[in-house]
């Protein structure tokens, strides 16, 4: 039996004490409530920034390695020409190369060993690794160190805009499912090499003259659709990329942040011919972005009888008023028209959601950063 | 047990234990996610600055190299980070791999560059001057390497010229940097479009090493060197045992080393060295040896001599025409005048003053001897006369020669005063050619009577020996003229002759060309020495004969060489025969560690005149010519001196001078002289001079070319790194 001073807690002190319990728990949910929020739009902060951060990074570090680049319609996709390097030296008649990354390569298909100036072409028939069995015996020595890339050729006539396919010098270069670039124009994709027709997934958007150089392109990296909100993609691909099972997603969520494309350039063309020892050149339409000290390349390279002509590249001295002084004269003569071209790629992507962890909170960064070639 | 007391009962302990827990957990968690966000933004930070260092690994590696192309690579500290960079060597290559480390961020960047000797990017490299361009356009020098460090013409200078780079802009289209150790003379460095600097200084000038006993120096490869088509090597000497030139069913002697090579353009069909690894064609002129060779040869006789003295003294000398001389019949003349230099002599219409060495010699201020020659016309004088500037006594003497080559009489000559004595001898000079006639010409400055002479030397015949008369003997004049056939061409020895009386004379040696039927070079001197032909047409007789039908090159594969060492000097030209000649296009090329062209003395193309049809000539390698000096000192002993640098030549080293219409020549890679270099187009037409630079000939650079520790250019080959 319950003496009067043992007994238990009264229903009152009982619905207190819950209401009690109730406040700070109340509080407390607010108080995690609160954290929980927060740390779920930082962590998707941080996601979003990830996002461009690592794509951006894969595709700076591979436009850095290439020779040339394309960039596509409105922006939205970017065809890098890439080089890899022999390990060894070749000595001359050398049927074998040791090169460290065979995968720019293609069994049966042409390749060309760089050395400065001058291009050497011998016909891959095996790879195993990071060897490559060549069909013949190379003539001339090659240093280690040297770059090794797909064979190129170039337009045999010009090629009209609207045209779905074009002949070339040599269609032993190229094979279906290649992508490639024409001139200033791709990535295009091959659909079918008959002898030296070249018939392309899509009709060409610009006309070219004869002897722009048609090449192989190594790796291509496209927004996907119309590249906007929601949903943008950014894909890699290095073969037959027009079956969209090949494009293989790099990162969600990018876009091209309007007005600014994803991939860009700064380029503009001559305003009038600029003579064999110009050292300032002036562009038409004056357009923003060239800046003292950036790197320049004047003209493209294209494929005559006498070989080729390699653009020329020059350093930025001083920019004002749509012209350009160049740290030295140009050896060749240009045409009012020629293409100049900061030799760098500007990448700038925005990577957008909605976090449905915070009441649909949109989050988004814009990067950017601008690359150069280095090969 | 102790009661409760009131206000002492409930769970509020459990419950705030629980919150506890709870909160603890929530704490633990957030915290260690906050501390992997941080940990990521960390790594993030560290990867790019590890990126950065790593960029500076080898932005160092690069200053190293330019300071010192053997440098192996370091390990050092950046802030807070660290690279590692360690470059391997292959040939002229240099992959430098630069590791960049912070924190947990690691980069690795490689990048291949290659090491190119600053002298190895001009398209023309002079050791002393260099001329480009003249009145005529339709020279292009250029140099579109891309690289900063190219040049279109450097100079060195070495010899202090008051210009060391002449362009006339007129006629020269100049693609490229200009750089001297000197004045540069007709552009305007201040608005020049690529470098203009004429204080530049000296750039290397490495010697080859053509003639060394070494098994690589040029002339050792040559010799060990087949064609397989016949199995004899690539050495040309006329004479040489060691020389295909001697081999079975060749023969060719001491004088055919030109015939002997146009054999072998022949037989090739005018395609030499395809079918050889790295060939070298070695090319080494006897002594004095002519371009042009003969096929057969007359044998020149003496028809006659006469002489005569003034007696006591006058100011003239008169001589009668020898008897019987004909048209072409060749006259050679010795007068000897007291008074030595003081006296002028005043030859007769037609006599010329025999070129060569000392002539007039004069010995002190007693005697002066003059040795003069006549091509015979179709009527002659009955006599001749000599004039003195002041009243002398005189003597002297013509012999005529029959069957002497009338275009090309003299071949060598020299003379010399001789000391007070009975005996006096001519210096020994070396004749080019087989079957020459040595006259030798004697004078002494006193006489006892007639009859003053008596030939010393076994075979030597004596034509005349004539004294002035009256007043003390040691006043007067002897003279004496002499002659010897020389069957074989080479060194004469000295020639000598007694005089009664012991007094101060003089001796002089002259050899006289024979009449031949040869083959000549177009364009090139008719005596022309040690000059490799490379013909433009077929080799041909002088009655109009071809007598090698294939022996203009028109596909060459390596290195041509013609080198003759000969003391302290070197010898041994390459010439392109008169362009406009050429029957076929020209295409040479050497880029597989071997120069194109080298020459002792010059390399030259120097032509007139319009091509039947429009021709190429193009050469594709190193261009490298001596200019008659392979200083410095006369020797090159491997591995002691040969690297070092020439000095500079006062000489021709390469001479383009290219007039030709309808020709287009093409000098693709790089030109080095030790001597003058002139680059011109000669005419206003249609054929053109284009030198440019090109890289193919420094792909694999000769062994004397290797870059050394400084003086560098880098050229970037390969970015590669694993980002």
């Amino acid at each position: 039996m319950l003496r009067g001073r043992e007994t238990g807690l009264t229903f009152v002190e009982m619905v207190i004490a819950i209401a009690l319990m109730s406040l700070v728990i109340l509080t407390f949910y607010a108080v995690i409530g609160v954290a929980v929020r927060e740390w779920a739009a930082v962590e998707g902060q941080v996601e979003v920034q990830q996002q461009p951060r690592i794509a951006l990074a894969r595709i700076a570090g591979e436009t850095r390695q290439a020779r040339d680049f394309v960039i596509g319609a409105g922006g939205r996709s970017l065809g890098l020409v890439k080089a890899t390097v022999l390990l060894q030296d070749a000595a001359p008649g050398a049927t074998a190369l040791e090169v460290e990354d065979a995968s720019t390569l293609a069994p049966g298909m042409p390749l060309v060993i760089q050395s400065l100036t001058r291009l050497e072409r011998a016909t891959v028939t095996a790879i195993a690794g990071t060897s490559v069995t060549l069909s013949g015996g190379t003539a001339r020595l090659h240093r280690r160190g040297e770059a090794v890339r797909r064979a190129q050729t170039a337009l045999a006539g010009p090629a009209f805009a609207g045209s779905p396919s074009f002949a070339v010098d040599d269609g032993t270069v190229l094979r279906a499912g290649d992508l490639v670039a024409v001139g200033d124009e791709g990535p295009l994709d091959v659909l079918t090499v008959t002898g030296n027709v070249v018939a392309l997934g899509a009709p060409l958007a610009q006309a070219h003259p004869a002897g722009e150089v048609v090449q192989p392109l190594s790796v291509m990296f496209q927004c996907e659709g119309a590249c906007l909100d929601p949903g943008a993609q950014v894909t890699r691909c290095t073969t037959a990329c027009g079956t969209p099972a090949n494009r293989i997603p790099l990162a969600d969520l990018l876009a091209a942040p309007a007005p600014r494309p994803l991939f860009g350039a700064v380029a503009g063309t001559l305003a009038a011919p600029a003579p064999a020892g110009a050292i300032s050149v002036c562009l038409s339409n004056p357009p923003a972005g060239f800046q003292t000290e950036d790197r320049i390349r004047v003209g493209r390279e294209a494929h005559g009888p006498a070989g080729a002509d390699l653009p020329e590249r020059r350093r930025i001295v001083a920019a004002s008023g749509g012209c350009l002084t160049l740290d030295r004269g140009l050896v060749r003569g240009h045409a009012a028209g020629t293409v100049v071209r900061v030799d760098a790629v500007v990448l700038t992507a925005r990577a957008f959601r909605s976090n449905d962890a915070v009441g649909g909170q949109v989050q988004e960064v814009i990067v950017t950063t601008t690359v150069g070639l280095r090969n | 047990m102790a009661a409760l007391r009131r206000g002492e009962s409930g769970a509020a302990l459990v419950t705030v234990l629980v919150l506890v827990v709870v909160l603890t957990v929530m704490g633990v968690a957030m915290v260690d996610l906050a501390l992997t966000e941080v940990a990521v933004a960390f790594g993030q930070g560290d990867a790019l600055a590890a990126q950065y260092i790593a960029e500076a690994g080898v932005a160092r590696a690069l200053h190293e190299l330019d300071l010192n192309a053997q440098w192996a690579g370091v390990t050092d500290t950046l802030g807070d980070g660290q690279y590692e960079v360690s470059v391997a060597s292959a040939g002229p290559v240099r992959t430098i791999r630069s590791t960049g480390t912070r924190g947990a961020g690691r980069q690795v960047l490689t990048a291949a560059v290659r090491i190119a000797p600053r002298f190895t990017l001009s398209t023309v490299v002079g050791n002393t001057t260099v001329a480009v361009g003249g009145p005529q356009s339709g020279l292009r020098l250029e140099n579109t390497f891309p690289s900063a460090g190219a040049r279109a013409v450097h100079a060195n200078n070495r010899l202090g010229q008051a210009t060391a780079i002449a362009v006339d802009p007129a006629g020269a289209v100049l693609i490229g940097g200009v750089t001297a150790n000197g004045t540069i003379a007709g552009i305007t460095c201040a608005t020049w479009a690529w470098v203009c600097d004429p204080a530049a200084g000296l750039l290397r000038f490495p010697r080859l090493d053509m003639d060394s006993a070494d098994p690589a120096s040029y002339r050792s490869r040559a010799r060990t060197t087949t064609d397989p088509i016949d199995g004899l090597n690539l050495y040309f000497r006329g004479g040489d045992p060691a020389s295909r030139c001697m081999a079975a069913g060749w023969g060719f002697g001491p004088r055919q080393t030109q015939r002997c090579w146009d054999r072998y353009v022949h037989d090739r069909g005018g395609a030499i060295g395809a079918l050889i690894a790295t060939p070298v064609f070695y090319v080494e002129f006897n002594a004095a040896e002519r371009t042009q060779y003969a096929l057969s040869t007359l044998t020149i006789t003496h028809r006659a001599s006469r002489s005569a003295s003034n007696g006591g003294g006058a100011s003239t000398l008169l001589i009668a025409r020898p008897a019987g001389v004909v048209l072409n019949d060749v006259m050679v003349a010795s007068i000897a005048v007291r008074g030595g230099a003081g006296t002028g002599i005043t030859p007769p219409v037609g006599w010329t003053l025999v070129p060569g060495g000392a002539n007039p010699i004069d010995n002190g201020t007693g005697l002066r001897m003059a040795v003069y020659y006549k091509v015979a016309t179709a009527v002659e004088p009955a006599s001749y006369t000599w004039t003195f500037s002041s009243s002398q006594r005189a003597s002297g003497g013509i012999q005529a020669y029959v069957n002497v080559d009338p275009a090309d009489p003299i071949d060598t000559a020299l003379g010399q005063a001789t000391p007070s004595a009975n005996n006096h001898s001519t210096p020994a000079v070396t004749t080019s050619l087989d079957g020459a006639m040595l006259v030798a010409s004697f004078a002494v400055a006193s006489a006892s009577g007639g009859g003053n002479w008596a030939p010393q030397t076994p075979g030597l015949a004596e034509r005349y020996d004539v004294a002035s008369t009256g007043g003390p003997q040691n006043l007067r004049t002897a003279s004496t003229g002499t002659d010897q056939l020389q069957a074989a061409g080479g060194a004469t020895g000295v020639k000598t002759s007694r005089s009664n009386n012991a007094a101060p004379g003089a001796a002089h040696l002259l050899a006289l060309v024979p009449r031949r039927i040869t083959v000549d070079c177009l364009g090139l001197a008719a005596g022309a020495r040690e000059a490799l032909c490379l013909r433009s047409r077929p080799a041909t007789d002088s009655n109009g004969v071809v007598l090698y039908a294939s022996s203009v090159p028109v596909q060459v594969t390596g290195m041509i060489g013609t080198f003759r060492r000969a003391g302290a000097s070197v010898a041994g030209d390459i010439n392109l025969e008169n362009l406009s000649a050429r029957t076929a296009d020209y295409a040479q090329q050497s880029i597989t560690g071997d120069p194109a062209l080298v020459a002792a003395g010059w390399i030259r193309v120097v032509s007139t005149g319009a091509a039947a049809f429009p021709r190429s000539v193009s050469v594709t390698g190193i261009l490298y010519a001596f200019a008659g000096a392979d200083n410095p000192g006369g020797g090159c002993v491997p591995p002691s001196t040969c690297g070092d640098d020439l000095l500079g030549s006062g000489a021709v080293g390469i001479d383009v001078r290219h007039g030709a219409d309808l020709v287009g020549l093409t000098i693709g890679g790089w030109l080095m002289s030790n001597g003058a270099v002139t680059l011109l187009d000669a005419a206003a037409n249609l054929g053109s001079v284009t030198v440019r630079y090109d890289a193919a000939a420094a792909d694999v650079l000769p062994a004397a070319f290797t870059p050394g520790a400084v003086g560098n250019v880098l050229l970037p080959v390969s970015w590669s790194s694993n980002d």
